[in-house]
């Protein structure tokens, strides 16, 4: 539920241009930080590459019964790390717009809701370490949960700054639907109501916050058991892909 | 259906399909301009049926490729809820782009291969960042099969149907963390072939073809129309008294070939 899941046209261009200003930024940066060691660029580029279908994987196994899919992002920070792992939801964002899923123009700012999750998941993995101890279950657990709440702070956050007013958009009738041979026979002229007063509202956010915050927190504890159990798995099974945990004293 | 769009963009040979791909992109590109700043629903009607034609055309399972195209506008709900009923129109403004958004990127990835349009992006982006894409969309379909094999194994053994929720969580967890395991062991094999290959952020990929024939010719002309459509209330209204009568029915009469096509090629749904 931390995605911007709106289509195209619907934010203002200011926003959508800014969203695409700032991720091009922290697209080059972490780039250039990728580059910076040629001899391991191969590696990373494999390994980032698929935890990107890996994450894609994950968006495509749906939760039946709530119509739920999981992310995976914040298992994206911590097994590449904040760099490697914002490239990571780039690529992903991306892919999932050629299919339809999230607007093309809004790639931008979804990257960075979703680079939110990825780059908080890789830092509050360590820190939430230092807290439970060697406990990986928990660690990845309250994890997830933190770096969702965050993410979705800031979808409602970007919602809230772009200001929607569905009555602003609404039709105008630009090009009128009648009848071209019997102009008195029947005129279908359902698409040129102009906006009424009480239109003039803009959208109601704190009832959007409740919504989203509502259907996003049974998201949020979904996300952060099955993060919890794969962490759990890959700390029994391959620890070396883990960040080192440091265990309380 | 994810898995089989590789399959539509590379097998299919239909007209559409044989289009170069660099004047297919920019009439996409076109096509979605004149979505994103429309702000009349019987244009982006007759979009819909534009774009239904070209699905059509191109021999693409209809009904396959339209419901994800819808799935955009189910995830507006929260948005819609918060709206309430202040604007219905607005409010079907906003379904409308988004399922003719979404419809126009699956039309495009269903008749163009993957290589092609991440090659195509290559002028505008970093090579390593293509690079990236590409790797992704590939492991993607790998894994795929991968994870086909393990829901197979799980659901054979019962672990889907496990109750209570902690089980089938537990179940679920472990088959994706055993596609991790096997999607690492597979990117290290990939990344010591790159090695061996000598990269060095850059993988070797065709051009974009940028013929232009009479097909990519009239491509065009339809992008450059509905952008201009879409645009009309930007134009300062020239197109204010023309009929939208006629964009339906030149949409609708746009579908007819495809429409014939798919009832020769045997019905609504091919591909089961």
């Amino acid at each position: 539920m931390s995605h911007i899941h709106l289509p195209d046209g619907i934010l203002p261009l200011w926003l959508v241009i800014a969203g695409w200003a700032v991720t091009a930024v922290l697209l080059g940066a972490t780039l250039w930080y990728l580059r910076r060691n040629p001899e391991e660029l191969a590696r990373r580029v494999a390994r980032l590459g698929v935890v990107a279908a890996i994450m894609m994987v994950g968006m495509s196994l749906e939760v039946v019964p709530i119509a739920y899919h999981f992310n995976l992002s914040v298992l994206a920070g911590i097994l590449l790390g904040p760099a490697a792992g914002f490239l990571a939801a780039f690529v992903v964002v991306f892919i999932l717009a050629l299919f339809g899923h999230g607007g093309i123009t809004v790639v931008g700012l979804n990257t960075l809701v979703i680079g939110s999750e990825v780059v908080l998941g890789s830092l509050l993995f360590r820190a939430f370490g230092r807290l439970v101890g060697n406990r990986p279950f928990w660690q990845a657990f309250l994890t997830t949960v933190a770096a969702l709440a965050v993410s979705t702070t800031l979808m409602v956050a970007i919602i809230g700054v772009a200001q929607i007013n569905p009555a602003e958009q609404a039709p105008r009738a630009v090009i009128a639907f009648k009848n071209p041979f019997e102009a008195g026979l029947f005129r279908v002229e359902v698409f040129t109501e102009e906006p009424r007063e009480a239109e003039a509202e803009g959208l109601d956010l704190p009832t959007f916050a409740a919504v989203v915050y509502t259907l996003g927190a049974v998201g949020w504890i979904l996300e952060g058991a099955l993060t919890g159990v794969i962490v759990r798995y890959l700390s029994q099974v391959r620890p070396d892909l883990l960040p080192a945990r440091r265990v309380a004293p | 259906m994810i898995e089989l769009v590789d399959f539509w963009a590379i097998k299919l040979t239909s007209p559409v399909h044989r289009l170069a791909a660099g004047p297919k992109f920019v009439a996409a590109g076109l096509i979605l301009f004149g979505i994103i700043v429309s702000r009349d629903l019987v244009f982006l009607l007759a979009t819909f049926f534009l774009l239904n034609g070209v699905v059509l055309l191109a021999g693409l399972p209809w009904v396959r490729v339209l419901v994800p195209a819808f799935y955009p506008a189910v995830l507006l709900v929260p948005l819609l809820i918060a709206q309430g009923a202040a604007s219905p129109l607005g409010t079907l403004l906003m379904v409308g782009k988004a399922v003719d958004a979404a419809l126009t990127m699956l039309a495009l990835i269903t008749i163009t291969p993957y290589p092609v349009l991440f090659s195509a992006l290559r002028r505008v982006a970093p090579g390593l960042l293509v690079d990236l894409l590409f790797l992704a969309y590939r492991s993607f379909f790998i894994l795929l099969g991968v994870a086909r094999d393990v829901l197979t194994a799980l659901r054979l053994r019962g672990g889907l149907g496990a109750r209570p929720w902690g089980r089938w969580l537990a179940s679920v967890g472990q088959g994706i963390s055993l596609i991790i395991v096997r999607g690492i062991d597979l990117s290290e094999d990939f990344g010591r072939v790159l090695r061996l290959r000598g990269y060095r952020g850059r993988l070797a990929a065709g051009g974009t073809e940028w013929r232009l024939g009479p097909p990519e010719l009239a491509g065009l002309l339809l992008g450059l129309g509905t952008a201009v459509f879409g645009a009309e209330h930007l134009l300062g209204g020239g197109l204010g008294a023309y009929n939208g009568y006629w964009l339906i029915l030149g949409a609708v009469l746009f579908l007819v070939p495809g429409t014939l096509r798919l009832f020769r090629k045997g019905g609504w749904v091919r591909w089961s």
